[in-house]
């Protein structure tokens, strides 16, 4: 039922769905979601790492530092929900949507300018590779720069997806693509790959902490991996960059909410259910007419 | 070339084998209405307190030998979640195998992390 969705999006979709709409406490509903992250992670770089898009080299050096964030971001999770403090998570997961949507939708804008040369870290971890580009059909050749940016932005990924359980690709891409110039397709492709470890890493330490439904889990597995599967068809039959422009639509109403449930259940401000739903709506058209002025946004990612 | 085939299938085949597990657990346990003496609608209650902090391994381990659904269902989930980390092992291994020393000894300190984030947190918190 959600499956479909949740193709299009990952993990950033199902927490919010589970807790808004299913009624799930939020601790299952990330355990959930960081679970099913490594499932989609996992069949996606399969291919990746197949067809040469994802590097495998690039992604065992570079995930270190996600793992790290990962677990320091699981703890503080716990520290949070242990506190009673439970309100905050949804705020920090809307907010946190809101930027991944943001970086989605900046992503689609140009190539990037600032071309550094190879650095010494390009040499001590290889960090090079090449790719068949099938729309200019001709094999790229590329390199990494600045691991050790690439590293602290990755950090803060880890930490990220370790606190609310999502993948947190759009901050490894930030990480893959800004940091260390990768191209797109390469860091897209190795984020999934990276991906896989920090959500193992963070569903183990979520294992530990009792905050995996098991039925749950099981279901949003076979969901989302069914979700992968239908979504991709359907992606193919109709315009990648409708579906996106909806994608993001739906996600800034899902952040809107999650920030309005957040601030509700905290006390100080009250707000009816019925108010929430109808904010997070209206934001989500204004959404969608920025998106439509814009023509840009939504193009190739 | 060969890191990324060996990775390749190994994320394949312990995706397919754990998604496998789960199925066969959910099917066995709706087929049976109950799993290791919860019923069914504890089990899938969005406030249950069975979760994976609540269950005893010595159980589910027995619940194995009787394929009872739950047990399976969180065999599955094990499977899942170990298929990162064995895919990090595979990879120290070929990378052992092709001497390179210093992505080798990156990619060790990441699986020790991750061991340390297995065996230390359940005790510190």
């Amino acid at each position: 039922m959600i499956g479909s969705v949740i193709g299009l999006g990952g993990g950033v979709l199902l927490t919010p769905i589970l807790t808004l709409f299913l009624g799930v406490p939020i601790k299952y509903a990330t355990g959930a979601s960081a679970i099913s992250t490594i499932a989609t992670s996992c069949s996606a770089a399969s291919v990746y790492v197949k067809n040469g898009l994802a590097n495998a080299r690039i992604g065992m050096v570079i995930e270190l530092s996600t793992i790290i964030g990962a677990v320091i971001g699981a703890l503080t999770a716990h520290y949070v929900y242990s506190s009673g403090l439970t309100w905050l998570m949804y705020i920090v997961f809307g907010f946190m949507s809101l930027i991944s949507m943001i970086l989605t939708v900046r992503r689609g804008r140009g190539e990037p300018t600032n071309v550094k040369p190879p650095d010494w870290t390009t040499r001590v971890f290889k960090l090079y590779g090449k790719y068949y580009d099938s729309s200019c059909k001709s094999i790229v050749e590329y390199y990494g720069v600045r691991w050790w940016l690439a590293e602290c932005i990755l950090f803060f990924s880890g930490f990220s997806a370790g606190m609310l359980g999502i993948g947190g690709g759009a901050f490894n891409v930030v990480g893959l693509d800004w940091a260390m110039n990768l191209p797109i397709k390469i860091a897209t492709a190795t984020s999934s790959f990276i991906i896989g470890a920090t959500s193992a890493t963070t569903s183990m330490i979520y294992w530990s902490l009792g905050y995996i439904h098991p039925i749950l889990a099981a279901v949003s597995i076979i969901g989302v991996s069914i979700g992968a599967r239908i979504g991709a068809r359907i992606l193919s039959r109709i315009s990648g960059k409708r579906v996106r422009q909806i994608f993001i639509m739906v996600l800034g109403y899902l952040s809107i909410n999650m920030i309005l449930r957040g601030v509700d259940m905290s006390g100080y401000i009250p707000i009816p259910r019925i108010q929430q739903y109808a904010i997070s709506m209206v934001v989500a058209i204004c959404i969608l007419f920025v998106i439509l002025r814009s023509p840009r946004i939504g193009d190739a990612r | 070339m060969k890191l990324e085939l060996v990775l390749s299938s190994i994320l394949k085949i312990c995706t397919i084998i754990s998604i496998g597990l789960i199925m066969l657990g959910i099917t066995l346990l709706f087929v049976k209405g109950d799993s290791l003496g919860y019923p069914i609608d504890i089990l899938i209650d969005p406030y249950t307190p069975v979760n994976t902090g609540a269950l005893d391994y010595s159980m589910l381990y027995k619940g194995l030998i009787m394929l009872e659904g739950l047990s399976i269902i969180m065999l599955g989930l094990i499977v899942m979640v170990a298929t990162p980390v064995l895919r990090i092992i595979l990879g120290i291994l070929v990378l052992i195998f092709e001497e390179d020393r210093i992505c080798l000894a990156v990619a060790i300190t990441t699986l020790i992390l991750i061991l340390l984030a297995i065996l230390l947190v359940p005790r510190i918190v």
